[in-house]
Order: C-alpha cells, then sequence, then structure tokens
C-alpha cells in the first residue's frame, strides 16, 4: 500500500505531512509519559519488525500470498502512540533507502498506516475485546481490529488517489497526477484489501498474536484504553477541517469535482488524444512546447540518448560474460 | 523459498554498503545532509513540473551519472528504476483510453526520475550517512534513536529469523506449507527474541550512563576541514540552480 | 574498621512471581585491589548477583552497599547517584552482541565517554588510544554487528574500559573466543591488577580462576554462597 512520489500532488502530500505532525507531536508525548526509558529500545524493535513483516509473504487460503504491515499487531503489542512512531520510522526507512513508498508521499503514506491502521485497528480491537472474556474472544477481536484497519487504511489511500484528477490537470486537460478518479480507485484499492490484503493482515496479525499471548501475556499492551478515544475523535475532527483547505488550495472551485470526474471516465467522452489519431505526442504532453531554446533542447535529448546508448551497451556486458570487469572497483 | 530471499536481499544491502564505504572514498564528497536536500529539491520540483522539461533536464543528467557507473554498479542501480517504471505505465495505461492519454507519459517519465535520483543517492551515500544526516536536523531524540536501533535490529532479527527460517525447514521433508510450519510461531519467537534482546540492550545502555535523554552523538564520519567546507557550499549551489532552471522551464509554457 | 569497597548484606532476590528465590540470603564483601573469581554451576544466581551489584534490579531483602552508600530504588531514583555508580562500575555482558549499539566500532567507545560529559578532545583522546590499546584501528568504521565474535568482545572491552571505571564487572568474559582470544584475554586480565582497582568475573573455567584470581567465591545451587 505503499503510494510512490508523484501520484498524488505535493500540495496533497504537504496537507497530509501537516496533517501528520501533530499526530507525531502527540505520540512521542504520549511515549515519553508512558513508556519507561526502559522500553524505548522496543520502538526500534517494533519498527524492524514492521519491516519484516512487509517482507514475508503470508500464504492465504486459495493458494495466493499477499503482503501485511502489521501496524495493529504492533499498536496490541507495543500501544497505538508506539506504533505510529514505529511504523513511521519503518516507513522512512524504507522511503529513503529501499525506495519503497514517495519521499514526498511520506506524509500521505504515515497517514494511512502509521495514523489510520494503528488507532483504527486498536480502537476497534478495545472495543470489542472490553465486551468478550476468553482468550479466543480477544484474539478473535485482534483480528477484526487489523481487518477494519487495513480497509479503513486502504480507504484513505483511495481517497487520496481519487482526488487528485479533479484537482490537478495540465494545459491539455491530462490528469497530473493519479489519473483515475473515485469511482475508479476507491473500487480498485477496496477490492485488494477487502479479500486479499485484509486477509494476509488478519493471518499475520493473530497468528502472532495467538503465539504471544500463549507464551509471554505480558508482553502484551492491554491498557484499558479510555484514553486513546478522545484523542483519536480530536484528531479525526482537526483532519476533517484541514481537508478543504488543501483541496481548495489549488484553486480549483469546489462544485467543479462533478463534471471533471465523470468526464475522466470516459463516459460520453471522447479523448483528445484519441479524437486526433493516435500519436506519441499525446503520451508526453508538452513535449513539443514551443519557446524552449533549440539548442538546450538538442542538448537534453542528445544528452539522454547517449546515456541510454551507454547504458544498454554496459548492461548487454554484463549479460555477455565481462564479469571480470564489472567487478572493478 | 521466497521469505528467505528478500530478507538476504535486505540484510545484503545493508552489510554490503557498510564494507563498501571507508575503503576507496578517501576523496571529500559533499555532505550528505546536502546529498539528502538536493534529492529531496529534484523530485519535489519534478513533482510540481506541469511540463516535461525540467523533469527531461534532471533525467539526463542523471542517466549520465548513472551511464559512467561500473556495469555491475549500473545494474544495481537501475533495478528499482525498472521496476517501478513497469509498474508506473502498467499503473497509467489504461488512463490512455480514459480521457487522460499524457497521464501516462508524465507519470512514467516522472516516477522513473524520482526513483533513479534516490536510487542513485543511495548507491553514493552509505544508510549510517543517511541516518547521520537525518540525525543532525532537529528532530526528537525519541526519533533518531528509534532510527538507529531499528537499523540495527532488522540486520540482527532479519539474520535470526532466517535462521530460524532454515532450522524449521531443515525439520521437514519434502514440501512444506507454511501453515503447518507456523509462521506465527517463527514471528512470534522472533518478537519475544527482540523484546529480551531490546531489554539487554537498554541495560547496555544504562550501564554505560545512558540516562533517557539521548543527544545524539557526533557523527565522526567526516572531515572539518576548508576543502570540505568548499566542496559543501558549491554543491548547495546546486539547490537555488535547480529552483531557477524550474521557474525558467515553467515560464516556457504557452498560455492556455 | 574501614568500609568495604562492596559489601552485601543478607541480600535476597526474586524474581517478580517467581516462587523460588534467584538470591537466598547472600553475604559477602569485595575490596579494591583484588580480583574474585565468583563460581557456580549454571543457573546459581551469579548473572543475578551482577544486576543487582550494577543497580539493574534492587535485593528484595537485604542491603547492598557501595563505598558506604546503599543502593536501593530510592536511592537510584536520583540521577547524580546513578550516575556516580555507572562511572564507577564497568560491566562486561555474557553476550556481547547486544552490548554493542551503535553504528561503529569508533562511536561505541566514544559512547560512554560521551554520556560521562568528558570534552571533545578527551572523548577523541581516549578513543585513539583505546582503539589502538585493543587493536580496533583497522575496523574503527565497521558496524558492530558487522564483525566477527573476538572483535566484538573486544569491542565491548574497549567501550567499557575507555569509561576508566575503578569497578570491573565480567560476566563469563571468555565465552565466544576462540582458544588465542581466550589466551589473549586471561593474559589482558592479569594485567589489570591494581591496588586501585577492584575486579570481579563470573566463570565456570578453572583455569581462569587459577590464573587471575586472588580469591574465589563459591556458590551453589541453592543460590547461597558457600
Amino acid at each position: 500500500m505503499h503510494i510512490p512520489d508523484n501520484y498524488l500532488s505535493p500540495a496533497i502530500c504537504a496537507v497530509m505531512t501537516a496533517v501528520m505532525v501533530p499526530v507525531w507531536a502527540v505520540s512521542i508525548h504520549k511515549i515519553r509519559q508512558e513508556l519507561p526509558k526502559e522500553k524505548l529500545p522496543m520502538l526500534g524493535v517494533g519498527a524492524a519488525f514492521s519491516f519484516l513483516g512487509m517482507m514475508f509473504n503470508i500464504p492465504i487460503p486459495g493458494g495466493t500470498t499477499g503482503h501485511a504491515v502489521g501496524g495493529t499487531l504492533i499498536s496490541l503489542l507495543l500501544g497505538p502512540y508506539a506504533a505510529c512512531i514505529s511504523v513511521s520510522v519503518a516507513l522512512l526507512l524504507q522511503a529513503l533507502i529501499f525506495g519503497d513508498g514517495g519521499i514526498l508521499a511520506f506524509g500521505a503514506n504515515c497517514f494511512n498506516m502509521a495514523f489510520v491502521l494503528p488507532f483504527v485497528g486498536y480502537a476497534v480491537y478495545q472495543f470489542i475485546a472490553k465486551r468478550v472474556k476468553s482468550s479466543r474472544g480477544k484474539l478473535v477481536a485482534a483480528g477484526i481490529g487489523s481487518y477494519v484497519g487495513i480497509n479503513a487504511s486502504a480507504l484513505a489511500a483511495a481517497i487520496e488517489f481519487g482526488i487528485q484528477p479533479a484537482l490537478f490537470r495540465d494545459s491539455a486537460g491530462n490528469a497530473l497526477y493519479c489519473p483515475y478518479g473515485l469511482n475508479v480507485s476507491i473500487p480498485a484499492m477496496m477490492i485488494g484489501h477487502l479479500t486479499v490484503f485484509g486477509l494476509a493482515e488478519v493471518v499475520y496479525t493473530v497468528a502472532v498474536y495467538a503465539f504471544v499471548s500463549r507464551v509471554s501475556p505480558v508482553m502484551l499492551h492491554d491498557r484499558e484504553g479510555s484514553r486513546t478515544a478522545p484523542a483519536l475523535k480530536g484528531l479525526i475532527a482537526a483532519l476533517i477541517v484541514l481537508t478543504p483547505l488543501g483541496l481548495l488550495a489549488e484553486g480549483t472551485a469546489w462544485g467543479e469535482w462533478g463534471t471533471e470526474e465523470i468526464a475522466a471516465t470516459g463516459i460520453g467522452y471522447t479523448p483528445a488524444g484519441m479524437q486526433n489519431g493516435f500519436s506519441w505526442g499525446a503520451l508526453l504532453p508538452d513535449y513539443s512546447v514551443s519557446g524552449m531554446p533549440e539548442a538546450i533542447g538538442y542538448v537534453i535529448s542528445a544528452a539522454i540518448g547517449v546515456a541510454l546508448l551507454i547504458i544498454i551497451f554496459k548492461l548487454l556486458s554484463l549479460l555477455g560474460g565481462g564479469k571480470a570487469e564489472g567487478e572493478a572497483a | 523459498m521466497r521469505m528467505n530471499l528478500s530478507v538476504m536481499r535486505l540484510i545484503g544491502r545493508v552489510i554490503d554498503s557498510d564494507t563498501q564505504f571507508h575503503r576507496g572514498y578517501q576523496t571529500p564528497r559533499p555532505a550528505p545532509i546536502l546529498r539528502l536536500a538536493v534529492a529531496f529539491v529534484c523530485i519535489l520540483l519534478c513533482a510540481l513540473s506541469r511540463n516535461a522539461w525540467f523533469t527531461l533536464a534532471v533525467l539526463s543528467v542523471e542517466l549520465l551519472r548513472t551511464a559512467m557507473k561500473p556495469p555491475r554498479v549500473m545494474a544495481h542501480i537501475l533495478r528499482p528504476v525498472a521496476v517501478a517504471v513497469i509498474f508506473a505505465a502498467a499503473f497509467t495505461a489504461p488512463a490512455i483510453f480514459l480521457g487522460s492519454p499524457g497521464s501516462f507519459g508524465t507519470i512514467t517519465m516522472k516516477v522513473c526520475e524520482s526513483v533513479l535520483v534516490l536510487s542513485l543517492m543511495n548507491e553514493e551515500v552509505s544508510w549510517k550517512e543517511t541516518t547521520g544526516a537525518l540525525s543532525s536536523l532537529r528532530l526528537p531524540g525519541i526519533v533518531i534513536f528509534t532510527l538507529d536501533t531499528t537499523v540495527r535490529f532488522l540486520v540482527i532479527l532479519g539474520r535470526f529469523s532466517n535462521e530460524m527460517v532454515e532450522a524449521v525447514s531443515l525439520r521437514g521433508v519434502g514440501k512444506r506449507s507454511w501453515r503447518t510450519a507456523g509462521t506465527g510461531g517463527i514471528l512470534g519467537t522472533t518478537f519475544l527474541k527482540s523484546q529480551q534482546m531490546a531489554t539487554a540492550t537498554s541495560e547496555a545502555m544504562v550501564c554505560r550512563g545512558f540516562n533517557g535523554s539521548y543527544a545524539p552523538g557526533r557523527r565522526r564520519l567526516r572531515a572539518n576541514s576548508r576543502r570540505q567546507h568548499l566542496i559543501d557550499g558549491l554543491y548547495a549551489l546546486l539547490i537555488p540552480l535547480l529552483i531557477a532552471g524550474f521557474i525558467y522551464t515553467q515560464r516556457l509554457m504557452t498560455a492556455g | 574498621m574501614s568500609q568495604h569497597t562492596i559489601q552485601l548484606d543478607h541480600v535476597s532476590f526474586a524474581y517478580a512471581g517467581e516462587a523460588v528465590p534467584s538470591l537466598n540470603d547472600v553475604t559477602t564483601a569485595f575490596d579494591k585491589g583484588e580480583c574474585v573469581c565468583i563460581e557456580g554451576p549454571n543457573g546459581c544466581g551469579k548473572s543475578t548477583l551482577f544486576r543487582i551489584l550494577l543497580g539493574l534490579s534492587y535485593p528484595t531483602r537485604g542491603t547492598y552497599t557501595l563505598e558506604g552508600e546503599t543502593v536501593d530504588a530510592k536511592s537510584m531514583k536520583e540521577e547524580a547517584f546513578a550516575a556516580k555508580l555507572h562511572r564507577k562500575i564497568g560491566f562486561l555482558f555474557q553476550n556481547s552482541e547486544v552490548q554493542l549499539f551503535t553504528g561503529s566500532v569508533e562511536e561505541e567507545i566514544a559512547f560512554g565517554l560521551e554520556q560521562l560529559g568528558l570534552p571533545e578532545s578527551e572523548v577523541d583522546r581516549r578513543t585513539e588510544e583505546y582503539l589502538r590499546m585493543f587493536d580496533l584501528a583497522a575496523i574503527r568504521h565497521k558496524a558492530p554487528f558487522n564483525i566477527s565474535g573476538g572483535e566484538k568482545k573486544r569491542t565491548a572491552l574497549a567501550a567499557v574500559f575507555a569509561m576508566e571505571p575503578e569497578i570491573l564487572v565480567m560476566d563469563e568474559p571468555l565465552s565466544g573466543l576462540d582458544e588465542d582470544g581466550q589466551a589473549w584475554l586471561t593474559d589482558f586480565i592479569k594485567g589489570l591488577h591494581s591496588k586501585e582497582r577492584l575486579i570481579l568475573i563470573a566463570t565456570h573455567n578453572r583455569e581462569l580462576s587459577a590464573a587471575v584470581a586472588d580469591r574465589v567465591v563459591r556458590m551453589d545451587k541453592n543460590h547461597r554462597v558457600i
């Protein structure tokens, strides 16, 4: 579910990051208050664990596999505030060093996976767990919590994707970022998560939770989470207030949403590029912008051309057994 | 075994970068924090760009720099780029028929640029320098501490869970279904083990005088010479240059 | 009568929820200038004893006195007191891996020195000195989790030693070392003997005790000192 760069506009990315700042601040504050200093390294453990979890392929009934994020699991083991920071750090490392998830989109990814996922999952778990007595019941609560959590997080991502085409288009009318509106992005994201990824998350969460509660139940973080609810509500309220500001930031009138969205799906609308016959120019808009000094245009095309040629030849040399020289330096 | 492979690749990547550096890099290079800043500015400006020129210009420079690396390093840099580009092309292809054909080219090209910039940066800056650069920012102590311990635990946990996976598979003959092998057991034990280790680590830190407030230690990775400052200064000039280039290319768009 | 450096009076310790105590009515004393080996079978409580000496756990009964001052939960709450204790006592864990937690060997050595609040020049000087002393200069930039077992041990030793503690506590110092490494470490410990220093070593290894100990304290499986 990691959103790479360039699928969300920088404006939305900025808004999501701005929303995350108070979430992080509150989480850190809560951690300082509640976590004794000997437990601080557990945050790193949580982050490493979340990281590793995303690399494990969970087998799902039916023969396929899926990846899990584990945000709810970590909040069950360390508490939601610690989970927020742990998952955020894991996402930061993934984005910077492993290229998973964008740099600009970091705030949005954190919002989905480090805020929505652990807090919603934890809240649902608390809600159910308070009403059941048996350990079996708590296991079910963990499963349901993680399922709801990951789907809520997928929904958030879908909305972030889906509002892009309505807001950000270039002069040729092409969407600058994600080109699919809400009516495409929501079903697309949700189908995957209500089924494969949701199941993977549940299996991951329940399997580890069951093991830990059997072997070492003191490790579980099972406070009467009455304190989380007000904080959660407060943050969601802040979000609802801030989002319209972000949407208006681009200057698009609020009402225009409806028509552009419909147009984007192609209903009763012939794509401009198709109308004039299919040309490569349609795929790379403004390639032939006039006004750019020809010389510079030449230099850039030449540079790219030369670079690509060299790259292709070097790659071929690797395949062709030039291994000895490849080892140099 | 798929799980094995990706975990080993992850560990390999972290360990590799450790041995690569401090072996041949005696010439002063720009400070990692500057490299991060320039990469960030590149990615941000390309994302904001409403026409192709800025992105193409950055792409051309980065492609040339990539082309000059030894073949094996080059392949290593280009692998994530290829993956990202293929995914982006597949993702945006339907848009051609849904009324937004330009998105295909725009997004694919921008994705290529942003992933290439980062991939090159990671090749030239070790993970230690990257996390070191992050800790020089005014982030809360807890975050920096978590960053440091995460990478450390990643390797240790990765090795541990890998050994467990091997042990489990050694105990079975023939095809093993993971369900019977107990994914929960492996992950759960890894978690509990990491709990133990975390406690032991924090006690070790306490014994060496740590009292809860983590003041990030000065990273003694860089020389503090005049020459270093000069190189840093010159490199930092890239940022206003990029911004100027961005404004110039945006102005080229004819109205409408 | 002058006070002992370390004094334990009828100290007992049991982990929360455990019926059987890990330490049972231990009374003993240690003084500077001696090197004491603590021997006993696995599970007899050697590690627990060390945890108490280090202030990581507190006696459930009895008192532990360090140079005349009582060490318990209350006194350790004071940061200044805790800092003084950690400055005086250096501990080498049995498992070096968990004891190393920074990004490079030289940072590992510098960590404790920085926590001590020493000026930067002194930190640098001591780091260089101990890198050389423990033959670590060649791997100074390597991350601790990437080096061999023997190198880890030397790094942990250097990190603790650079803080120049008056009391050195070591838990199974020879574990994880090959024959050469063990011989080297045994000689090293012999060289540490001094009037100003107290060395406590928990070990199974009779050869080590024979080589370095001024006296031997034995614990039995009933968690008592015999």
